[in-house]
């Protein structure tokens, strides 16, 4: 079977317009650098330009019936490459092959007017995005039915509510026939449910054997899509390969470093004699090529230093937003145990592991405090010792979720039902 | 069921649909082809046009008749009765009127396809189609309104007490030129004002001295003699000459001159299409 996508070497640049660059600015500008350089008499040398490449080098094969995700962050190239696979945009360099027709939905509503109605609309989008007349005749009752439109269909769309303004502009989209289609996420937009309708009707148009380019940042989206990943950074293609291993490559990719700042006492600061922190860290199950989702196994690991032993010493760590917020604190003295413990002098670990599936994907700190009766050693939010950390993805257990629950916390409550 | 159709994978598309994408432009008979292909995306977006010009307006198509009326009108006070421009005999309204509908037409789908690719920037970067297209739109919409003016030419004519006979006919011969003429001229100017947005703020003003440039609301008569040639050399002076002679019966333009309006107004399409083939590439990182 031949590849029905072989894209070879492609490279998309711009140039980096500066000030006086012959076609730079207007026209008077641009004139007055030719005459400039007349005068000068050098018309005819050639100007070095500046380029940036959005793309470079990007070689890769897609089968017909394959759901391929292109995956990086922002700038990758993700974007650029559509638009030159749609042929929005004309490459620099090498060259793309598709056999066979290409439908591309870059965004809802491509081509619609507010001043015509959802009828007039669905023929005009339609048509733009590749359809003939007939085919959108013969889709016409299956895109309104989809679009949940049939009684508001003779109606100017500026009437219409935004929801139903998107679900109309997305149905026309999900009902092209072209046997490649390159789709942006952007396109799932509008309200959770709404999402949810897009994501499934793109599921359905995955199975049926077409052949789909995703760009995506949704990493559950991703894995419930697509069967393949291609990850760019930079404009070149890092990793190509199952949609497993360019899901976790995309979610660490660039976000190392960060995410193993162990902290330490190296230069013995934070001294107090009833409790000096010495090292605070963070461990979950392969730390170097994974980033914690929110079921992520995860432990506190944390060291200090006891002078005068004081009976009363509390310590513990509190979890804020990268702002400050504080989301919860959790001490020793919680776990009844410990509650009595009495430290002797020197070195003491203390392991305290995270509840799963309760933190929402974002960023996070963890900051160590103490006190006793009496006054705080270390108190919260007065810079103490604190390392960040992330979460990515998980949304749920189940695959309802296909984005960052609203709120600050994502706890996964059990329900039940009793009739 | 309606979904088990689109359950058939779809059959190996022919080669003929399949898609190179290369750094050099595309042949010219691709882009004919291409714009073939697209008749109904063209006629589509004619209708768009005049859906949206008409919607909410009392008047609705009133307002194309008043332009060149009004126009007519004012020129008639100005040359007809304060300055006495000889009229060939004709009441002056019923002189300039249907060199100014021809006008209109020519400024109209201009002006229309000059502003046209600025206008569609959220397509241009959204989605692909043959993007010449658009200005074809943009400026064949101006026919409409030139069908609705001509249509008022028969009762205006009438009032003035003249019969139109079958030369009127032949109006359809000046319709051509004044149509490729403009569309080229809306072509060219609105993908290089893509790049240079100055030429939005020239076109208007270079449309204004065309017309002045042009036999419409003073007859070629006035003309010095050995400067007529040059005024007939304007592609647009005989078709203007030639559509109002058919209606009321003034004297033709030379037949040279409509043939040579013909030819430039070719040349300048063909110059036209093969510039726009080569802004088009990298039309959408420009807007």
């Amino acid at each position: 079977m031949k590849p029905i996508i072989e894209v070879q070497n492609l490279g998309k640049s711009y140039v980096v317009q500066k000030p006086g660059d012959r076609w730079a600015g207007d026209l008077s500008d641009a004139a007055a650098q030719v005459l400039r350089r007349l005068l000068k008499g050098q018309i005819f040398r050639k100007e070095v330009r500046e380029r940036f490449w959005a793309l470079r080098d990007v070689s890769f094969q897609v089968f017909p019936g394959e759901v391929v995700a292109l995956a990086g962050h922002n700038g990758a190239g993700k974007s650029t490459l559509l638009k030159v696979l749609c042929r929005i945009t004309a490459p620099n360099a090498g060259s793309a092959l598709i056999r066979g027709r290409i439908g591309s939905l870059l965004e809802v509503g491509t081509g619609f007017h507010a001043d015509l109605t959802g009828r007039e609309n669905t023929y005009l989008s339609g048509t733009i995005l590749g359809m003939s007349r007939r085919e959108v005749n013969a889709r016409f009752d299956e895109i309104v039915a989809f679009a949940e439109m049939e009684s508001f269909i003779d109606e100017k769309v500026k009437r219409y509510s935004s929801g139903m303004y998107m679900r109309l502009a997305f149905s026309v989209a999900a009902h092209l026939s072209t046997e490649v289609l390159l789709v942006d996420e952007a396109l799932a937009v509008g309200d959770v449910n709404f999402q949810r309708k897009c994501m499934g009707k793109m599921g359905q148009i995955a199975g049926q054997g077409r052949t789909v380019l995703f760009v995506s940042h949704n990493a559950s989206a991703m894995r419930n899509l697509c069967t393949r990943g291609i990850l760019l950074d930079h404009g070149r293609v890092i990793q190509d390969g199952d949609i497993e291993t360019i899901v976790q490559a995309y979610l660490t990719y660039g976000s190392k470093g960060e995410q193993n700042a162990d902290w330490t006492n190296s230069t013995d600061s934070f001294c107090h004699p009833a409790f000096q922190p010495l090292s605070l860290r963070l461990s979950y199950k392969d730390p170097l090529t994974e980033t914690p989702d929110f079921q992520s196994e995860m432990t506190v690991c944390l060291e200090g230093a006891i002078e005068i032993p004081d009976p009363d010493l509390n310590v513990g760590i509190s979890i804020t937003t990268p702002e400050g917020n504080e989301i919860f604190r959790s001490f020793l003295r919680d776990t009844p145990t410990l509650a009595d413990k009495k430290f002797s002098k020197g070195k003491h670990s203390f392991r305290i592991p995270l509840p799963v599936r309760l933190l929402n994907e974002g960023d996070y700190r963890i900051e160590i405090v103490a006190h006793n009766t009496k006054a705080w050693f270390l108190e919260p939010g007065k810079g103490n010792p604190s390392i960040p950390f992330s979460i990515q993805g998980g949304f749920g257990i189940t695959p309802y979720w296909l984005e960052r629950r609203p709120g600050v916390i994502a706890p996964e409550l059990t329900w039940s039902i009793s009739d | 069921m309606t979904n088990d159709r689109n359950l058939v994978a779809p059959s190996p598309p022919p080669e003929a649909s399949w898609i190179h994408i290369d750094g050099d432009g595309q042949r010219l008979t691709e882009v004919a082809s291409e714009f073939w292909k697209a008749r109904e995306l063209l006629w589509l977006l004619i209708l768009r046009h005049l859906k949206i010009r008409f919607a909410q307006t009392a008047m609705g198509a009133m307002w194309v008749v008043l332009q060149p009326l009004t126009t007519a009108l004012i020129f008639s006070v100005l040359f007809g009765v304060f300055v006495k421009v000889p009229s060939e005999g004709i009441p002056y309204v019923a002189y300039a009127y249907p060199a100014m509908v021809v006008w209109s037409l020519f400024s109209q789908a201009f002006e229309r396809g000059s502003s046209s690719l600025m206008a569609e920037e959220r397509l241009i970067t959204k989605v692909y189609f043959p993007r010449l297209v658009i200005p074809f739109a943009a400026s064949f919409s101006a026919l409409v309104d030139f069908a609705i003016s001509t249509l008022l030419l028969v009762p205006i004519s009438l009032f003035f007490g003249i019969r139109p006979g079958f030369g009127v006919f032949a109006s359809v011969m000046a319709i051509p030129p004044i149509m490729i003429l403009a569309t080229s001229f809306g072509i060219l100017t609105s993908c290089l004002s893509v790049r240079y947005r100055d030429l939005r703020t020239a076109a208007p003003f270079a449309t204004q001295i065309w017309f002045y440039a042009t036999p419409v609301v003073f007859p070629l008569a006035v003309v010095p003699q050995n400067l007529r040639v040059w005024v007939l050399l304007n592609p647009v002076s005989a078709p203007v000459l030639w559509f109002r002679a058919s209606f009321i019966g003034t004297s033709f333009p030379p037949i040279w001159s409509l043939a040579s309006s013909y030819g430039i107004s070719l040349v300048i399409f063909s110059l036209a299409v093969v510039i726009f083939r080569r802004v088009e590439r990298g039309m959408a990182d420009w807007l």
